[in-house]
């Protein structure tokens, strides 16, 4: 008798060679799945794919390579955007736009690359993860909070365009690591990179009701 | 096999006879901890729901602070000191704002905001000596936003909200915090009493839960439990204060 081995299940997780990102693809492996990451550098993950996550077409193409190495992708974390903490008088156009589509956009070629099979199987799972400058937390970059708004406003009406199509699309806006002033927050200290990822891993691995939804590891600095 | 994220925890589950509550403590257990389910008194229901979890009973009306007391000893001294709370248990009661009694009112303010204090002042000691203590209240969704005929109901639980974001601040720098679930349309015995008050079946009931629901669908206790056990267990440090709001979809704001 043939025994096949159960395949695991599959996530995509972008900036998978930041900090959280190396966080989350070991919170999603520790919970047995099976990672491709995306950067634009190598990462641990299962299958680590190299490239601008600007760039749609290679976005579209590195999918499609993940998916035929891994097989068919579940659930989408999208862990985009570094800090920066120039001050507004300093942001250069180029950093403006730079933050606006290493954020919004990466998002948005992500989610167009995967949704077409998700619809398909009438199920999937996309979580983005942005910094709580957008909720008005302390923090630097008023570049870089905008960007992360920007993913708020895609994440809640992605969520409700979709909300009968059995993808449940919801964000996770946290501290994240480069933040300032971690001393601000209740917790009194600063928020793990695995924290946020075990956040992240929750929503992946668990049948959840949240649709539209902010979830919000942030130590207490929005309440 | 690595070790369940609640091993060596002792957690009470506040109206665990049925719905919500039966379901977060059968899976908290399976999480690991040794747990307790709290209701009104010991009934086949809540006998069935202790066999599920593997879990003891606990009796005592949470509204009363004397017997929540006595109950919480009683659970300390069988299991040891309580580590995880989960105050979920509730009244509801649907009508009229002005046809409802004065006592029907305050009595859903007793059960679901006093009894919610009640509990945490009883497990405070525990948690301080151990410098470690999870708290995880169930508000609703009606709290955040509002539930036509059912304002006593909803007060109490916005009030809930109001204790967990003060709470959560003041109790986080001793390692205890605490944090909301607000759940929206569930599959719980607690919408027979929305069934009566519309007039409907429990299945008509269900069905118009389900449509008026972004996700297309009625919650269902296991929903809950997930993200209970998460949010009692060590991976959720980083969330002090927080309502989150597993409700499908039905409100997107922040509560």
């Amino acid at each position: 008798m043939s025994v096949t081995a159960e395949r695991p299940r599959v996530a995509a997780v972008t900036g998978a060679a930041g900090l959280l990102g190396v966080a989350t693809v070991q919170a999603l492996i520790g919970k047995g799945w099976a990672v491709a990451g995306f950067d634009v550098a190598e990462s641990s993950a299962t299958h680590s794919a190299v490239l601008d996550l600007c760039d749609r077409e290679a976005v579209a193409s590195e999918v499609a390579e993940a998916v035929s190495v891994l097989g068919e992708i579940e659930c989408l974390i999208a862990l985009v955007g570094a800090p920066d903490p120039t001050p507004v008088d300093d942001v250069s156009f180029e950093a403006w736009r730079g933050a606006i589509s290493s954020h919004l956009l990466s998002t948005a070629n992500f989610a167009w690359a995967l949704l077409p099979s998700m619809l398909e199987r009438g199920a999937g799972n996309i979580v983005t993860v942005g910094s709580d400058v957008a909720l008005g937390a302390p923090g630097v970059g008023v570049h870089h909070a905008a960007a992360s708004g920007t993913v708020l406003g895609f994440t809640r009406a992605l969520a409700i365009e979709l909300a009968k199509t059995g993808v449940q699309v919801n964000a996770i806006s946290a501290q994240l690591p480069g933040s300032d002033e971690p001393r601000s927050s209740p917790l009194g200290r600063d928020v793990h990179p695995r924290e946020v990822a075990a956040t992240a891993a929750y929503l992946a691995d668990e049948r959840h009701f949240f649709l539209g939804q902010v979830l919000t590891p942030n130590g207490g600095r929005v309440i | 096999m690595s070790v369940k994220p609640l091993e060596g925890k002792v957690a009470l589950v506040t109206g665990a006879a049925q719905g919500i509550g039966a379901e977060m403590a059968r899976r908290l257990a399976a999480d690991g901890a040794r747990v307790a389910l709290n209701d009104l008194a010991e009934t086949d229901r809540l006998r069935a729901a202790c066999a599920a979890a593997g879990g003891v009973p606990a009796i005592a009306d949470v509204s009363d602070e004397h017997a929540v007391r006595r109950m919480v000893e009683g659970v300390e001294g069988e299991l040891g000191p309580v580590g995880v709370l989960v105050c979920n248990a509730a009244l509801e009661t649907m009508g009229a704002f002005d046809g409802q009694s004065t006592e029907d009112f305050y009595r859903q303010v007793e059960v679901n905001l006093t009894g919610a204090y009640a509990c945490i002042k009883a497990v405070l000691g525990g948690m301080r000596a151990a410098g470690r203590g999870k708290i995880v209240v169930i508000t609703s969704v009606a709290g955040v936003n509002g539930w036509a005929k059912a304002v006593g109901y909803s007060a109490s639980k916005a009030g809930l909200i109001g204790l967990v974001k003060s709470l959560g601040r003041e109790l986080v720098g001793e390692g205890i915090f605490v944090n909301g679930i607000a759940p929206g349309a569930i599959d719980s015995p607690q919408i027979e009493v929305d069934a009566l008050e519309y007039g409907v079946t429990l299945d008509e009931l269900r069905a118009r839960y389900a449509e008026m629901t972004p996700l297309g669908r009625i919650g269902m206790p296991d929903d809950i439990a997930g993200l209970a056990s998460f949010l009692a267990g060590p991976d959720s440090d980083a969330f002090v204060g927080q309502i989150l709001q597993p409700n499908g979809g039905i409100e997107r704001g922040g509560a």
